[in-house]
């Protein structure tokens, strides 16, 4: 499970887009594409390597109407599934910029 | 593994600069889908196999109101690439992405694409002659297409283009999908294919367009029908036991879309400009689900769908008379 003190950052290896609040990432390496529904979208935009997971979850969850430690749990699972397969990457140096997106 | 080490026997040698001993002084000129490709330094059996292999796509120079893409090709040693059977593997060009160039490893070829400023190529070349020559043009003309549109907002898709007479649909998915399969029976159906396996779509004045190209599968090139259809819709393909059209949503619509983008999508410098021209395409179009078995019967559904979102406009007015 990820730390909450975690700081991630989108990697540099994708690139994505988002549309109707969705985010369409691509994954250079074999043109993988993958497609994240809105509150993963919304997750993977607020990662910008300097909040870390803890400050990311209480932030997301003012707008949910659920159980915070669920909520939680659930957030950083889901982190854990991105860095799995290589769409988010910790910050292990000075914050870059990550990956590109729009 | 290195650039270039699968097929060149010192990629350390690729060229740095689009420079070397041209195969001749033949000049051939193309023109697809509104885009003007220029090829020089070819020999004489080179140009007289692009002429005839292109033939329907033979452009006067000069004669676009866009500056052509240029394409200068150079001799290679024999000696510079590795020997290959072509049994038990899938052949891929190997691709180098960098922000100004693009840089190409292949059976008998190197290629180069450089932006500064404007998106021009190079193309090595160890054959002069067909067999080994045509795939060694046809393989790098494609990637330059694929550059070539995307520089002017449109895309080169893996997909089955198929057309009334007024409209075209755009039918694309994975290999098996059914991309030819729809292409057949379309035929079948007296219908007209634009490309079984790759097309092109730009957008004119607003409208997204898409036109016979010269890269086919299965089906083989078709011929003799230049216009410009108007895109009814965006197709995902999937074979099944009853015809059947549903919506898309964007969204998913565009994460396939990219998948099947060839080259470009897997350039990490030049991937968002392709899904800003995707987002753009499916803004303006609906895209959709089509399930459909081995017989005409999607043709009512792609004519139901397209009539309640824009009316047909009035049959683009381009050479070739009536549709």
């Amino acid at each position: 499970m990820i730390e909450a003190a975690t700081l991630l950052k989108p990697s540099s290896a994708i690139r994505y887009r988002i549309i109707d609040g969705e985010a369409i990432v691509v994954q250079q390496a074999d043109a993988r594409v993958l497609n994240l529904n809105v509150l993963g979208s919304r997750i993977l935009t607020a990662l910008d390597g300097q909040t870390s997971v803890g400050d990311l979850v209480a932030r997301l969850a003012d707008d949910y109407e659920v159980d915070p430690e669920v909520f939680a749990a659930d957030v950083r699972r889901y982190l854990g599934e991105l860095e799995a397969a290589h769409v988010i990457e910790p910050v292990t140096a000075p914050a870059d910029g990550g990956a590109h997106g729009l | 593994m290195n650039f270039g080490s699968f097929f060149l026997n010192e990629p350390g040698r690729f060229p740095g600069e689009p420079v070397g001993v041209p195969w001749g002084e033949e000049v051939v000129d193309l023109v697809m889908s509104g885009s003007h490709f220029s090829f020089s330094g070819l020999s004489a059996p080179q140009a007289a196999y692009v002429r005839q292999r292109y033939g329907d796509f033979l452009d006067a120079p000069s004669s676009g109101d866009t500056p052509a893409v240029r394409t200068q090709l150079f001799r290679a040693a024999p000696e510079d690439f590795r020997p290959f059977t072509q049994r038990g593997w899938t052949y891929t060009l190997d691709r180098d992405y960098g922000p100004n160039r693009v840089r190409i490893a292949g059976l008998e070829l190197m290629a180069m694409l450089d932006w500064s400023p404007h998106l021009s190529a190079a193309l090595w070349s160890a054959t002069e002659i067909t067999p080994g020559f045509n795939l060694v043009f046809d393989n790098v003309f494609r990637m330059v297409s694929a550059y070539a549109l995307l520089a002017r907002g449109g895309v080169l898709l893996h997909s089955a283009g198929v057309s009334d007479g007024h409209w075209a649909w755009i039918g694309f998915g994975h290999s098996g999908a059914g991309k030819s399969t729809l292409s057949g029976l379309a035929l079948d159906a007296g219908q007209r294919v634009l490309s079984d396996d790759l097309n092109a779509l730009r957008r004119e004045d607003g409208l997204w367009l898409a036109q016979r190209v010269p890269f086919a599968g299965e089906l083989g090139p078709t011929h003799g029908d230049d216009r410009s259809y108007p895109v009814a819709g965006i197709c995902r393909l999937a074979k099944g036991p009853a015809h059947q059209l549903r919506p898309l949503a964007r969204p998913e619509a565009l994460a396939a879309l990219v998948g099947s983008a060839p080259y470009v999508n897997q350039d990490p410098y030049r991937v968002l400009d392709l899904m800003a021209s995707l987002e753009a395409l499916v803004r303006a179009l609906d895209c959709h689900d089509l399930t459909f078995r081995k017989d005409a019967g999607f043709w009512p559904l792609l004519a139901a769908a397209a009539l309640p979102q824009r009316p047909p406009p009035s049959p683009p007015t381009l050479p070739g008379g009536e549709p």
